[in-house]
């Protein structure tokens, strides 16, 4: 594993084919801490006012029960979900990041009791002071526990398959002259559908000629009738150059991003 | 060579896909294991995907595909690369073994801890008898500070000091001494001085608490008091600060030609098998001190009280030293 640019780890498979793996900034993995942090005070707040109720029953049992509920939920969540969850506690999938073994081996359960265990020592004097400063000046933005446990966290942005050159290279789209029909578009189309006309696009050379023609002239009707589209957007265009179009259009934003 | 990188994508997608499809099973259930037909697929299609990237790579710039083929391997690459054996967990009944078994190889990291409890010990106990005036520096605790009489007196009145909170001051005691256990532990990374002098710390309270009762003649109140839940609870918080030095020793000690993070990688094993035993016993020492300890003669004769703890102190001592070694591999 070697590191040139100080967010990046380069990976070198058996075959000696390289890959990079992005670190997350000590900034990010605040922020992902913060949300969990607020996640876990919902959910104590919760379970007081919901055992708090149980005090009419008994007080000292709802009060052990508080007491302990609340250890074991900021013990445990970080453990449990980092353990289930491929790494990932709800801070941290909400921001794309995830915890993985420093040599990019499988994670552990001691890796992940024993890196946030070391929370402890992470968070003196306080919120995270020592363990922040630590990461800041680490090469590869370890905190305490992250160095003795051997992990890294790492950026994980949902990565889906590229689309098609024909839409991302397109040049002519006139649609794009038609910003109010685009936003609509935007609003009124579900992942499901864009996962559709992405899926049948990528897949179009492999169907057979009259099934395609067939299947992009269904594709085009159903997306004319969700949408109100002006008529010089679809006369003269066939149904596969009115679905690229539709394509690029829908996914334009986020390919500039 | 790829002549036409379109065409290339469009032929290796369900490849790719499928790749993806059997990474997202294995991320999200961790307790799967793939068969051996599974396994040797996982292999190929993760070595596809590599030569995949490696093709596009060199002959075009196609950052998207790119960056997809990246994040499959790297989601990949620890599943197909990881040649150790999948640990199968430890059973119930294997696990306090091996806990047994990581005490008695590292022996020595528990006798000095222990000796620091009792330079603690020694130290308090001492201060007390020459100036009884320092109970008030050494002892965190206002209903200690008394004479000691007197608060026999009060409790042998009383049938328990906690009566009706039993269930909170459990809770209490084991979330706090849980708390201290973790802190002695992890501060075996700054060197271990701060463990052992969170040792020696705890040693100058019990032994100012213990001289101050046996000089007031409470020795049986006090045996009767400490023992049941005490026979646990500061061997537990012993192992802790042998867990804490474990660390210590990794980081302060070469040891052949292991890197550090090579001798953190080798003591990760016994640092959790330490510490996951001293919540286990933390949780028994707090239900018997809130339970048991707190209950005083006529309620529980003293006799009864003393014997249990020593039952118990050496049942955990016959354990630690004679049990049986697991038959599965120290962690």
């Amino acid at each position: 594993m070697s590191q040139v640019d100080p967010h990046k780890l380069e990976l070198v498979t058996a075959d000696g084919i390289s890959f990079s793996i992005y670190l997350a900034s000590p900034i990010s993995r605040m922020i992902a801490l913060g949300i969990d942090l607020l996640l876990i005070l919902g959910v104590q707040g919760v379970l007081i006012v919901a055992l708090s109720r149980f005090s009419l029953v008994s007080m000292d049992t709802a009060q052990a029960l508080i007491i302990l509920g609340s250890f074991l939920l900021s013990v445990l969540y970080f453990m449990l979900t980092e353990l289930f969850l491929s790494g990932k506690t709800f801070g941290k999938r909400l921001l794309g990041l995830r915890v993985i073994d420093a040599r990019s081996r499988r994670l552990t359960s001691s890796q992940v009791i024993l890196r946030n265990l070391f929370r402890v020592l992470d968070m003196l004097p306080f919120f995270y002071m020592l363990g922040g400063v630590f990461s800041l000046f680490h090469p590869r933005f370890q905190r305490l526990g992250d160095v003795v446990a051997d992990t890294l966290v790492i950026r994980t942005p949902p990565q889906a398959l590229p689309l098609p050159e024909e839409v991302t290279q397109r040049k002519y789209n006139s649609l794009r002259s038609h910003p109010l029909v685009e936003g609509q578009l935007l609003r009124i189309c579900s992942p499901e559908e864009l996962l559709l006309l992405t899926e049948a696009i990528r897949r179009r050379e492999s169907l057979d000629p009259s099934h395609r023609v067939e299947l992009f002239s269904e594709m085009s009707a159903y997306f004319q009738k969700r949408v109100r589209f002006p008529r010089e957007l679809t006369e003269g265009v066939s149904d596969e150059t009115f679905l690229l179009n539709l394509l690029d259009s829908l996914t334009r934003n986020q390919r500039e991003l | 060579m790829i002549a036409n990188l379109s065409r290339f994508i469009e032929r290796r997608t369900p490849l790719w896909e499928e790749y993806e499809a059997l990474l997202s099973r294995l991320e999200q259930d961790v307790a799967l294991r793939l068969a051996l037909d599974e396994l040797q697929r996982l292999r190929y299609l993760h070595e596809s995907v590599a030569g995949d990237l490696s093709r596009i790579q060199s002959v075009s710039s196609d950052p998207p595909s790119e960056q997809y083929l990246e994040s499959l391997l790297a989601r990949g690459f620890g599943y197909v690369h990881d040649g150790r054996r999948r640990s199968k967990g430890l059973s119930w009944l294997k696990a306090p073994l091996c806990f047994a078994q990581v005490f008695r190889a590292n022996l020595r990291l528990f006798l000095l801890v222990f000796a620091s409890l009792l330079l603690g010990a020694t130290f308090g106990g001492i201060a007390v008898t020459l100036d009884p005036g320092v109970k008030e520096v050494f002892l965190p605790f206002p209903h200690l500070l008394g004479d000691p009489s007197q608060r026999v007196a009060m409790e042998e009145e009383q049938t328990s000091s906690v009566k009706g909170l039993e269930q909170t001051f459990a809770a209490q005691l084991m979330t706090h001494n849980i708390r201290v256990s973790i802190l002695c532990m992890v501060l075996g990374f700054l060197g271990g001085v701060f463990t052992l002098v969170l040792v020696f710390y705890n040693g100058v309270i019990l032994g100012a608490i213990c001289v101050d009762y046996i000089l007031a003649g409470e020795s049986r109140f006090l045996a009767g008091w400490l023992l049941p839940h005490g026979s646990v609870e500061i061997p537990a918080i012993l192992f802790s600060a042998m867990a804490g030095l474990v660390l210590a020793r990794a980081l302060l000690f070469r040891q052949g030609r292991l890197s550090l993070r090579g001798r953190f990688r080798r003591i990760r094993g016994t640092v959790v098998t330490l510490i996951s035993g001293v919540a286990v016993f933390l949780v028994w020492a707090g239900i018997i001190e809130s339970f048991f300890s707190q209950y005083h003669e006529p309620t529980l004769p003293y006799t009864v009280k003393i014997l249990f703890g020593l039952t118990q102190l050496i049942l955990l001592i016959a354990f630690l030293c004679f049990s049986p070694p697991p038959k599965e591999e120290l962690p």
